[in-house]
């Protein structure tokens, strides 16, 4: 019966066991803790990378399907070496914003002239008229970068061949 | 019997027991959100990786259109030249194969009456472009498939229907294992002009809208998978 007198102690604990045993669960508890708010920090970066990922693959595919290199209301003034920059901002919730509402996120789609092109008169002799085609083959990579924790997201790089820029499609 | 399992009645020291089934617990639900995480993680590298590598797949295919639109260009320039200086009124050339040549020159000079002219002009010049587009990507596409789906000269000796040739061409990723792939498959067709020739001076306008080419297939495809029977305990790429 001695063995089991430790059971019957009513003298409690000391104040250092007290504080022992609380530090140790704290510890054990901010461990448990930190696991959860890693797994959700990977989390909301993956939603984020995803987002980008998308996004990017977006703009290439509007890219590509437009017959001219950058819509009117989207382009920018053409580099030295002729090429084209589109930038695009956005919120931490991915909606699109102005570059001076203090943007999260920053999208670069720049298109750059891979040759020379193509150009032809659509004439010859004295045809009185002309259906003059300029086609041009360009270089395309897009990026989005986390300006808050200055990191790239997601970028790719791909090339598009315009055909019959500013010529009229019937 | 009852005094050595008295013990088993105390609440002492359940609370502790508690406190650690639940710490192991929550650790466990911890461990597995943190495992869902990374592997999610982990997917969704791959899927822009694989994003990445389509998207250079096809910037290659695209450059394949861009090069093979130069060569078709470089025809065009070449029937519009022919036309310029009147080569079918010559009863022997260069470009077109000979009996062909001096059939254009008859037809031209002797039996075809003037109002019918400008249309048999229109399907030499067609004849005179898709002869060098030919010859010209048997030499810069030596991996390409040809394929006529008409005699290109047919509408020249015969009233045919307009001729074509269809293009192919497999692009594929410097990749060994599971390669990714795109089949095209481009049909070559004339702009088209509409042409004037009277009083010895000819003249031509390109159709509005003409294209030197048709993309009839862009087809994206990927070597399958292969399976092993070993088992991988780890990512060799990422370890």
């Amino acid at each position: 019966m001695r063995k089991f007198l430790w059971i019957n102690n009513e003298k409690g604990f000391t104040l250092v066991e007290v504080i022992v045993s609380v530090a140790v669960l704290c510890l054990v508890c901010g461990i448990i803790l930190r696991l959860f708010v890693t797994s959700d920090d990977l989390r909301e970066n993956n939603l984020d990378i995803e987002k980008a990922q998308v996004t990017v693959s977006n703009i290439m595919e509007q890219l590509k399907s437009s017959d001219e290199p950058l819509p009117a209301d989207m382009i920018s003034e053409p580099d030295f070496d002729g090429s084209l920059t589109l930038t695009q901002y956005y919120d931490s919730k991915w909606k699109s914003v102005q570059s001076g509402d203090s943007p999260r996120f920053v999208l670069t789609a720049v298109l750059r002239p891979e040759d020379e092109g193509l150009y032809t008169e659509g004439s010859f002799g004295n045809s009185g008229e002309s259906n003059p085609e300029a086609s041009m083959l360009f270089g395309i990579s897009i990026s989005i970068r986390d300006v808050e924790r200055a990191r790239e997201l997601a970028s790719i790089v791909s090339a598009h061949y315009y055909r019959n820029m500013g010529v009229d499609h019937d | 019997m009852t005094e050595p399992f008295k013990y088993y009645q105390r609440n002492k020291g359940a609370s502790s027991v508690l406190v650690i089934l639940m710490m192991v617990v929550l650790a466990l639900f911890g461990l597995s959100a943190l495992t869902a995480s990374l592997a999610t993680v982990r997917l969704t590298e791959k899927s822009g990786n694989w994003a990445g590598e389509y998207y250079l797949l096809e910037a290659e295919a695209e450059k394949v259109v861009a090069q093979l639109d130069k060569v078709l260009h470089d025809a065009e320039s070449r029937a519009v030249g022919y036309m310029e200086e009147k080569a079918f009124l010559e009863e022997a050339g260069t470009v077109l194969p000979a009996d062909l040549q001096k059939m254009v020159y008859l037809n031209m000079t002797e039996y075809l009456p003037e109002s019918g002219r400008d249309a048999y002009l229109g399907r030499v010049m067609e004849a005179v472009y898709l002869t060098h587009a030919v010859n010209e990507i048997e030499k810069e596409f030596p991996g390409a498939e040809l394929e006529y789906l008409d005699n290109i000269y047919g509408h020249v000796i015969e009233d045919e229907a307009t001729s074509a040739v269809l293009f192919g061409l497999t692009v594929s990723e410097e990749t060994d294992e599971n390669a990714k792939n795109i089949d095209l498959l481009i049909e070559i067709v004339f702009p088209g002009y509409s042409i004037h020739f009277a009083g010895n001076e000819v003249s031509g306008t390109r159709l509005s809208g003409g294209l030197r080419y048709n993309i009839v297939e862009w087809r994206e495809w990927q070597e399958a998978f292969g399976y092993s029977e070993d088992i991988q305990y780890a990512d060799p790429v990422r370890d």
